[in-house]
């Protein structure tokens, strides 16, 4: 047959066009074979396999049908700091979590939440579509809140108690019963071959002292550690454990390894180091908002709440805002146009750029004169002011006299009381008890007084603080910084051009060797233009309902045999270095300076110095250190490197660790005590100052936990743990006569519901009690459940309001209550402190230097004030590292498969001039080089980051959780990529050879863990 | 280098290539088909030789655009339900029922052209699908015209539709304007001019009048198009917010090459020279069809894949790749077309179509 040409090329043409449709939609084809036709059924033909909702709405009457497979509980979720009110709905029948959205009486979650006496069935109508109101209740949970359920059922869950075998750290576990656990833990023993080692028992000795050379250290109880996370809602528990009733002094949160210079920077401005009380501003209302160290749509707390009010601000168009960050984060839009700003800087040099800002706003006369001169609480009220600041207040500048550093009294002068201050009234001149004063002071003063016929020179605290910001020139903060002249001068006049409107705000990016400086220095600049207490301005938080402390119902802080925790703690915080026997014995012999060890007389809640200062056994040594919900190994910056002082048993002879999964820390510990995670455990916590109103937030088991159960029927936690630790050494406060009532009558303390519940009550009585449960709101929070432990726990008139605080996640005040005026509710009383005395008057142990009592630039030093830069020249370490926060993953996240789908890994994030000079293109592999450690992982290359940085963000390269060979008996668990995928910057974390001992990099005035900024080098894999 | 800033999954592209292409392939169908209606409604005599072309061009289009959707759904079902989920406020919706009606609309016109067509060339030979359709009935003149105005507003319908499905969308700076449209419409309209020159000089025709014919359409459509992307850039400049001013900087910068210098000058401009030239020269008419119909594809790949890259969060522009084999892949964007062309050589080559074509070729 012959072929016509035409027809041979057409036929050609037709069967290509075929097999390239044919491959095109093979996949989808592929898809459509396996659908319902093919046997595979969805639940529903339309909705397909997505769940059944929780109720149904009536779109005409409203009226709600629930689900009677399924309740809602309104809970915590403790995935993030943020501590979110969530709604969890649960699978009444498999006892499962199936989703978790955001609780609408939260204003974490949502904005407008719904008032507190709206019924759970109400809020159901709220947000389903019925009058179109949907959306407008809608409240949600973050990818990392949605998401961290997987982490309930991570096939690596600790279920049972487990006992090392071998050498720590070396991965290898024996379940042990839940009677041996507490007899080894209490009783000690040749525990693990390797020689005796003291139980708790033992430790427990609050009358003999540690060193009877020095009786400031405190009793032997003080050898017991415990380290603690973050507060979510349970720490109080803990610390009642640990501090009241063990008697151990050593008790910490996370907060070193956290945001600890930033706390102590608001702590300066606030004049309180006990409380650390820290400022948020209105986000609502602001109309400049300048975020350094922080990105408020990554990270911070309430980050949800932050980004959510930040992406209406700007939307609306009332906002502008600036982020001050290494590296760009999602807090920038570019749908917002000028109205969202990044401004990229070199990593430890935001204290230049804002003493640079301080400096111009002061010699350009920008700063809120009339709040500033207000020189007591009464003159500012007259002026029409919400606070008021120390900034009038005269400063002893003269070192010459025993005063330098002090804030001058009046009796100083034979003008007032010895707890006056002294102001140049502005009026005559002259010097006036600061008390006394009716009107404004002089804000710029620099003279002699004569002070007990000695002159001596003064200024005011404005006038130090301008004085410190005169020491450079812009040009030269611009140097130190990044930033150029210009732009600083900008952000002053764009931060001053909005009254009381405008806010600075920081977090973790702080956390830096001169972090607190720089804290200080960021949140000065909110006393500058007057904004606290101010509607837009900053604001303190509208605090919590009495839980913990001596509530209306129970005093959970009081109790027969109370002991308290005294001496000094092993971290050598809130403890001056002058006042121990060591200064005093070395001072006879000459000077006193360096001590053996760093001292932090002004920190608070310093997690890394309670690990090294047991690795060193300064001031003493410890003999047990327990962990819980904490993993310092890889959140401490640095300390990953120096495992083998934590492997030795005769640094720390017994650690234990009380956690869900092997995180690195339970990994080099003795014991691991199965924790509940979240959903299953009681708590019961406040926002972190970033709302107005008043909230208390709690959480309750939504769903049984899947571990090992206590002989009273509980699973293992933190609480079940330490009740039975503590009733089995009777330690007080513990067992059938705990907690007194109002009367004074002992209630039992035999399981956690007993202390938490108790807890509920107080929120629930607190003021006006709140209204009572009906069944509705049980049964469709699953609270019906939890009837027969509230009748046994509670009294009947406290069952139905206590169901009340449990079906709505908390008690919160009405937003309504946010303001007064153009001023917040909620307001913070004490004046700001321009010039902090207490700064002041303590010295760096290393040297013996005072600190400075302003703010000031300082570039990051080791502790005994050497430069870094001097020690890591530019020349040979050109880079720097920072720690960037991850939207997804966090610390403790990794176990939650959604995410890790979301977000498999991390890459190094380089900028792309560095990429170009360096050859280097986005997927390459690099080697990362500090002093102490090196990394390999995946360039990023970025315009988003600045010149001659490195990001890392926060969250992944595991080395354990699942990442690593373990074995638990005869299960063996084979290592998983997924869990060690990308780069931990914290195993990059420098030393401090200034130091004595096992360091790692610190603030140089509080301790914080200095983890931004280090200096580094690449090499080409 | 080209920088790209990924800040998270919330940033990927979901509108891809087989979004384009599907733009591209309804929108020219339209075209065709509103070329053929036009030449039935209004009688143009000087179009009749190229109506059955670009009708049974635009069928075929038809036909074949919506399974870029589909396989973009990966989930035909899913397109099917929309049908009984109607949201009246979605134009996503209105779309469905638009292109079921427009292909009802399009199929039935063509087959009534053919009939007649083949009636009018008293083509016979019993049980062949041709021989059916020829003894299936004969519609009036009157009949035929109201199926043209019928198809032209299901063409129109398209156009709107298509173009008012991205011009709707005020979270994208370069798809938000009313000149969008337009731009979609003329750059459509001399593409299916394109296409009709290269299938007419496919299948053998070579008369230079009509050939001039389409020539000054496609020249006309080109110029209007031009004329439309200068505005939508100065409107943008002039009277655009901060984002739409970033967007158009972005054209200006790094989007140069595309917008610019590909966008305007070698599918706009250059046609336009070669058509001008063209009287002389087949091979420069077929580059410049060649050109406008790539210069179709490349606007709608500018203004939905660059509008897409303008972020809604973060600074910079999202990334976009088109990879080979995944899911909205090139692949996945070959088959629908591949399916037209195999459509096309089907038409061509079989009965009934066979005959007309065959006729016409030895007509001219």
């Amino acid at each position: 047959m012959k072929i016509k040409r035409r027809n041979f090329v057409k036929g050609l043409g037709a069967v290509g066009a075929l097999g390239v449709f044919a491959a095109g939609s093979a996949s989808t084809l592929k898809a459509v074979s396996k659908g319902w036709w093919a046997g595979e059924k969805p639940v529903d033909l339309l909705a397909g396999n997505a769940l059944p909702p929780e109720c149904s709405v009536d779109p005409e009457t409203g009226e709600v049908i629930a689900n009677p497979d399924q309740y809602v509980a309104n809970g915590l979720c403790t995935a993030c700091t943020s501590l979110c009110g969530i709604r969890a709905r649960v699978d009444r029948k498999t006892n499962q979590v199936l989703r978790v959205s955001g609780n609408p009486y939260h204003p974490l979650s949502t904005a407008p939440a719904l008032d507190y006496d709206v019924r759970i069935s109400d809020s159901f109508k709220a947000m389903s579509g019925f009058k179109g109101q949907g959306l407008e209740q809608r409240s949600v949970a973050c990818s990392r809140g949605n998401a961290a359920l997987d982490m309930l059922a991570d096939p690596k869950r600790v279920l049972t108690p487990l006992k090392r075998v071998g050498s720590r750290g070396a991965g290898q576990w024996e379940p042990i019963s839940y009677e041996q656990l507490l007899n080894e833990v209490v009783e000690g023993g040749n525990l693990f071959g390797e020689g005796q080692v003291d139980g708790l028992r033992a430790i427990r000795d609050t009358k003999t002292p540690i060193d009877p050379n020095a009786p400031e250290l405190g009793p032997r109880s003080n050898q017991l550690a415990m380290i603690n996370g973050f507060k979510n809602g349970r720490l109080s528990f803990a610390k009642r454990f640990g501090v009241l009733s063990f008697g151990s002094k050593n008790f910490t949160g996370h907060r070193g390894n956290c945001g600890l210079t930033m706390r102590g920077g608001y702590a300066a401005l606030l004049g309180d180091w006990k409380k650390y009380p820290h400022l948020k501003p209105d986000y609502s209302n602001c109309e400049y908002y300048l975020s350094i160290g922080t990105a408020p749509g990554n990270a911070g707390n309430p980050f949800k709440r932050q980004a959510m009010l930040l992406a209406e601000a700007r939307s609306t168009g009332k906002m502008k805002y600036v982020i001050v960050d290494p590296v760009q984060s999602n807090s920038n839009s570019l749908a917002s146009g000028t109205r969202s700003e990044w401004l990229p800087i070199t990593p430890g040099t935001d204290g230049a750029l804002v003493m640079g800002m301080i400096r111009w706003i002061i010699e350009n006369g920008r700063y809120n004169e009339q709040f500033l001169s207000q020189p007591n609480a009464a003159a500012a009220k007259q002026a029409g002011e919400l606070s008021w600041s120390n900034a009038t207040h005269l400063v002893v500048t003269d070192s010459s006299s025993p005063l330098d550093g002090t804030i001058l009294r009046a009796d100083a002068l034979g003008i007032g009381s010895a707890e006056s201050m002294v102001v140049i009234d502005q009026a005559s001149g002259q010097p006036v008890a600061q008390d006394r004063a009716n009107g404004p002071a002089r804000l710029f003063y620099a003279e002699t007084i004569k002070v007990k016929d000695q002159q001596i020179a003064v200024k005011t605290a404005l006038q130090v603080l301008f004085d410190e910001a005169r020491k450079q020139t812009l040009a030269e903060y611009s140097e130190a910084c990044g930033v150029p002249v210009k732009t600083i001068v900008r952000l002053a006049q764009e931060f001053t051009s909005y009254g009381r409107r405008a806010v600075a705000d920081t977090h973790g990016g702080t956390m830096q060797s001169n972090g607190f400086y720089t804290a200080y220095s960021i949140v000065m600049l909110n006393a500058l233009v007057g904004n606290l207490n101010w509607k837009g301005g900053m604001s303190s938080g509208g605090g919590r309902y009495a839980d913990v402390k001596p509530g209306p119902r129970y005093n959970m802080v009081k109790f027969p045999g109370k002991v308290g925790g005294k001496g000094v703690t092993i971290s050598r915080q809130d403890f001056p270095y002058e006042k121990t026997s060591e200064y005093k014995r070395k001072k006879k012999t000459g000077n006193p300076y360096p001590a053996d060890g760093p001292w932090f007389p002004l920190a608070a809640g310093l997690q890394p110095e309670f690990v090294l200062g047991g690795l060193n056994s300064y001031p003493y040594p410890l003999k047990a250190v327990m962990f819980w919900n904490t993993n310092p190994v890889y959140g401490q910056s640095g300390l990953s490197n120096q495992l083998d002082k934590l492997r030795d048993p005769k640094r720390i002879p017994l650690l234990i660790c009380i956690d869900s999964f092997v995180s690195e820390t339970a990994a080099e510990c003795d014991y691991i005590v199965p924790d509940t995670s979240l959903y299953e455990y009681f708590a019961s916590t406040t926002p972190w100052s970033g709302t107005l109103t008043k909230i208390s937030t709690v959480g309750w088991p939504a769903v049984d936990a899947p571990q090992q159960t206590t002989p009273a029927g509980d699973p293992i936690s933190m609480e079940s743990f330490l009740i039975d630790v503590a009733k089995r050494m009777d330690l007080p406060g513990f067992g059938d006569k705990a907690i007194p009532d109002a009367d004074g009558k002992l209630w039992p303390l035999n399981r956690p519901q007993d202390w938490y519940l108790r807890l509920f009550a107080n929120i629930a009585f607190d003021g006006k009690p709140v209204p009572d449960a009906n069944d509705e709101d049980m049964n469709l929070t699953g609270l019906d459940r939890f009837a027969p432990r509230l009748a046994e726990v509670l009294k009947p008139e406290e069952q139905r309001k206590v169901a009340y605080v449990m079906s709505h996640g908390g008690r919160f005040e009405s937003e309504k209550e946010s303001y007064q005026a153009d001023g917040l509710t909620h307001k913070y009383k004490a004046p700001m402190q321009i010039y902090n005395e207490t700064l002041a008057h303590h010295r760096n142990s290393m040297t013996g230097e005072r600190f400075h009592g302003t703010a000031r630039w300082i570039p990051p030093v080791f502790l005994n004030g050497d430069k870094l830069s001097d020690t890591y020249p530019a020349a040979k370490w050109p880079f720097k590292l920072v720690s960037s926060k991850s939207q997804f993953m966090n610390s403790g996240t990794i176990s939650a498969k959604r995410l890790r789908d979301l977000k498999p890994s991390n890459e190094l994030a380089m900028h792309a001039d560095d990429a170009r000079r360096l050859g280097v293109k986005s997927g390459d592999r690099l080697r990362l080089v500090t002093a102490s450690g090196e990394a390999v992982g995946v360039v990023s290359v970025r315009d988003g980051i600045m010149p001659g940085v490195i990001g890392i963000e926060h969250g992944f390269g595991h080395w354990r959780f699942g990442a690593d060979a373990m074995s638990f008996g005869q299960q063996k668990l084979t290592p998983d990529s997924a869990y060690s995928a990308g780069v931990a910057i914290n195993r990059l974390g420098l030393t401090d050879s200034s130091r004595p001992g096992v360091s790692t990099l610190a603030d140089f005035v509080l301790g914080a863990n200095a983890r931004n900024g280090l200096p580094a080098r690449v090499e080409k894999v | 280098m080209h920088i790209i800033e990924f800040m998270g999954p919330s940033q990927d592209l979901y509108w891809g290539m087989t979004s384009i292409q599907f733009f591209f392939m309804i929108q020219v169908s339209a075209a065709c088909s509103a070329l053929a209606a036009a030449q039935r409604a209004f009688g143009i005599k000087a179009l009749e030789p190229y109506a059955s072309f670009g009708l049974i061009l635009g069928l075929g289009l038809g036909i074949t655009a919506p399974l870029n959707l589909i396989l973009e759904l990966h989930q035909p079902l899913r397109f099917i339900s929309m049908i009984y989920n109607t949201h009246f406020t979605s134009p996503l919706s209105w779309g469905v029922f638009i292109l079921l009606s427009y292909m009802t609309v399009i199929a039935l016109f063509a087959l009534v052209i053919l009939r007649q067509t083949l009636q009018q060339r008293h083509v016979s030979g019993s049980g062949s699908l041709a021989t059916m359709i020829v003894r299936s009935g004969k519609t009036s003149e009157k009949s035929l015209r109201l199926l043209a105005y019928l198809a032209l507003v299901a063409a129109c319908c398209v156009f709107l539709y298509s173009s008012m499905d991205l011009a709707a969308v005020k979270g994208r700076d370069l798809w938000h304007s009313s000149i969008v449209p337009i731009i979609f419409i003329c750059s459509a309209m001399a593409a299916s001019a394109g296409l009709i020159t290269l299938f007419a000089v496919l299948t053998g025709r070579k008369n230079p009048e009509h050939f001039k014919l389409l020539r000054g359409w496609m020249a006309f459509f080109l110029l209007l198009q031009l004329f439309a992307q200068v505005l939508w850039f100065l409107i943008a400049f002039v009277f655009g917010d901060s984002l739409g001013r970033y967007a158009f900087d972005y054209i200006l910068s790094a989007g140069f090459q595309n917008f610019i210098v590909l966008g305007l000058g070698g599918a706009i401009l250059l046609p336009m020279v070669l058509l001008y030239f063209s009287s002389q020269s087949k091979a420069m008419l077929l580059f410049a069809s060649v050109l406008t119909l790539a210069g179709a594809y490349l606007v709608r790949w500018n203004i939905i894949v660059t509008g897409q890259q303008i972020p809604r969060s973060g600074l910079e522009m999202t990334p976009f790749s088109a990879d080979l084999w995944s899911h909205g892949g090139l692949m996945q964007a070959l088959a629908p077309l591949a399916l037209w062309v195999l459509l096309m050589i089907l038409v061509t080559w079989t009965s009934p179509w066979k005959q007309v074509f065959g006729q016409q070729q030895e007509g001219l």
